[in-house]
């Protein structure tokens, strides 16, 4: 009788432990993508498309998470660039949004952020070849650059931050130190009086004067090494373009001038499509000025010239 | 390959910027020449046509590294990163003695960093030239900008080589790092030097 109890005893056992494993099963699906997929938001994908995929999309679509196979993605990793092909992407996609892209092509690949799946990935999808050898380490040589590594190293912190400088006790006169706007009035005036302006002047506030002449959109003074001083352009690698290439061009262009035998160079226009580049070159000061696509209204370029002139007298001072 | 001077004692070596479009090459070379003594660099020149931005300059330190009585010198170069500029950074590679890959950080570039490094090799294969060989350096550059990707995906992407050579996380609006890199590429190229010049030989590249 004993035996039969546990005979009958034991089918109700295993169910019910099968229920429990079924149920720890469904438990984990519902938190976590299983290892051979990543989630991904709908939305992420859609800020992701180009604008001719992008149009495809005809209406507004709340967002949602898809599954995606890490096996289409990982082979991607190593380009820098996932795409996944249309018809994963729409196997992917919840009923409720599927019809939105009916309109996709079977043969269009879809873009995927790697930033949005980036953390998901297991670590083995970003293994290095098993033979890499790490670069021997060799003795330490002292290089022509070894003194600014040291410098540079005291500048910043360890994220790449400036380090402010150690703040010094504040000195018991309180005489301010002169700058070149200080230690020539006379000339200072001088520049107040092209600019009609009461105004104490710095190089910013001088650029800010000179933007207000006819036609100019943008102002930026170079010293004649490229070292920016003042001003610029809303395009920061305009910015950079202007400092490493206009001193240098300017003064090559001099150079060539000399030998024809005419007057030093002052200014030299580029005329680009309906953009207008002018430099103005003067000791070791070149401004630079965007401008509209016809030539300076009388008296203006002078005027550039007189202003760039006098600061490099302010500077030289 | 380096240029002997047996008249000047002077070695010249030719160290190159590569990397794709706007990484950042050219405001770390910006930054190199803002930092050194005007007495120790040449003038910051760009050889360039219309959109080119091949920069140049000649740098000659006075506390060289003395290798066996001459003097150092060392030319750095950038190339244009478009894509469409592939001959001019051909001729730039030529004669090349180390160079410095300046990658973007950018989630967004990253396949223009692959394909760049791709290029680099490329263009150096036609010269009979591999980054297995050539002094080499990993610049990895605006680590200060949001919405960049983790070192370990730069790692993997750009550092998958025979070798894992040595990478630096850079800033080069600041200077971040940038010499440090520098010093680097030029510690390689000088332990090269040693390695294959035991002695100074005429045989090697020279001017009158």
């Amino acid at each position: 009788m004993s035996l039969l109890r546990w005979l009958r005893s034991k089918p109700k056992e295993a169910a019910s432990s099968q229920t429990i494993d079924a149920e720890a099963v469904r438990s984990d699906e519902s938190h976590s993508p299983a290892p051979d997929k990543v989630k991904i938001g709908l939305q992420s994908i859609l800020q992701n498309l180009p604008p001719h995929l992008r149009s495809l999309v005809k209406q507004q679509l709340p967002d949602a998470e898809l599954d995606l196979p890490l096996a289409e993605i990982q082979p991607q990793l190593a380009t820098g660039k996932i795409a996944i092909r249309s018809s994963t992407f729409r196997a992917a996609l919840p009923d409720t949004v599927r019809s939105a892209f009916d309109g996709l092509e079977s043969n269009l690949k879809i873009p995927i952020p790697i930033r949005a799946i980036f953390s998901q990935l297991p670590e083995e999808a970003l293994s290095r070849p098993p033979e890499q050898e790490l670069e021997k380490p060799a003795e330490t040589i002292e290089t022509p650059f070894s003194s600014h590594v040291e410098e540079d190293a005291l500048r910043f912190d360890s994220k790449g931050k400036l380090v402010p400088p150690a703040s010094k006790p504040a000195p018991e006169s309180k005489k301010p130190q002169p700058t070149i706007w200080t230690k020539n009035p006379e000339l200072v005036k001088e520049l107040q009086a092209m600019l009609m302006t009461d105004e104490t002047l710095d190089y910013p506030k001088v650029l800010q004067h000179l933007k207000q002449l006819p036609g100019l959109h943008s102002c930026q003074l170079n010293g004649d090494d490229g070292r920016k001083i003042a001003g610029g352009t809303a395009d920061a690698s305009q910015e950079a373009a202007i400092s490493s290439l206009v001193p240098n061009l300017f003064k090559t262009l001099d150079a060539h001038v000399k030998e024809m035998h005419l007057e030093p160079l002052e200014t030299v226009t580029f005329t680009c499509g309906k953009d207008q580049l002018s430099a103005f070159l003067h000791d070791h000061l070149c401004l630079t000025v965007l401008h509209d696509n016809r030539p300076f209204r009388p008296g203006i370029r002078e005027k550039i010239q007189a202003v760039v002139r006098q600061l490099a007298r302010i500077d030289a001072a | 390959m380096p240029i002997i001077n047996y008249a000047s004692k002077e070695i010249q070596f030719k160290i190159v910027y590569y990397g794709p479009a706007l990484c950042g090459k050219t405001t770390t070379l910006i930054y190199i020449h803002s930092r050194l003594s005007p007495n120790h660099r040449g003038d910051l020149i760009s050889l360039a046509t219309a959109a080119d931005r091949t920069l140049f300059f000649d740098f000659l330190p006075v506390n060289a590294a003395s290798l066996q009585g001459f003097k150092t010198k060392f030319q750095l170069y950038t190339v244009p990163g478009q894509v469409i500029y592939n001959a001019t950074r051909q001729l730039v590679l030529r004669n090349v003695d180390a160079v410095v890959f300046v990658a973007d950080s950018q989630w967004g570039k990253m396949e223009d960093n692959v394909e760049s490094l791709r290029n680099l090799g490329e263009n150096l294969e036609k010269q009979n030239l591999s980054l297995d060989e050539l002094p080499y350096v990993l610049q990895f550059n605006k680590r200060d900008i949001p919405d960049i990707a983790p070192i370990n995906y730069l790692e993997y992407l750009l550092n998958n080589r025979r070798t894992r050579i040595k990478s630096f996380e850079t800033i080069a609006s600041t200077g971040f790092n940038v010499f440090a890199t520098l010093d680097r590429a030029t510690q390689l190229l000088l332990h090269k030097f040693n390695r294959e010049n035991a002695k100074l030989v005429p045989g090697l590249k020279q001017e009158k």
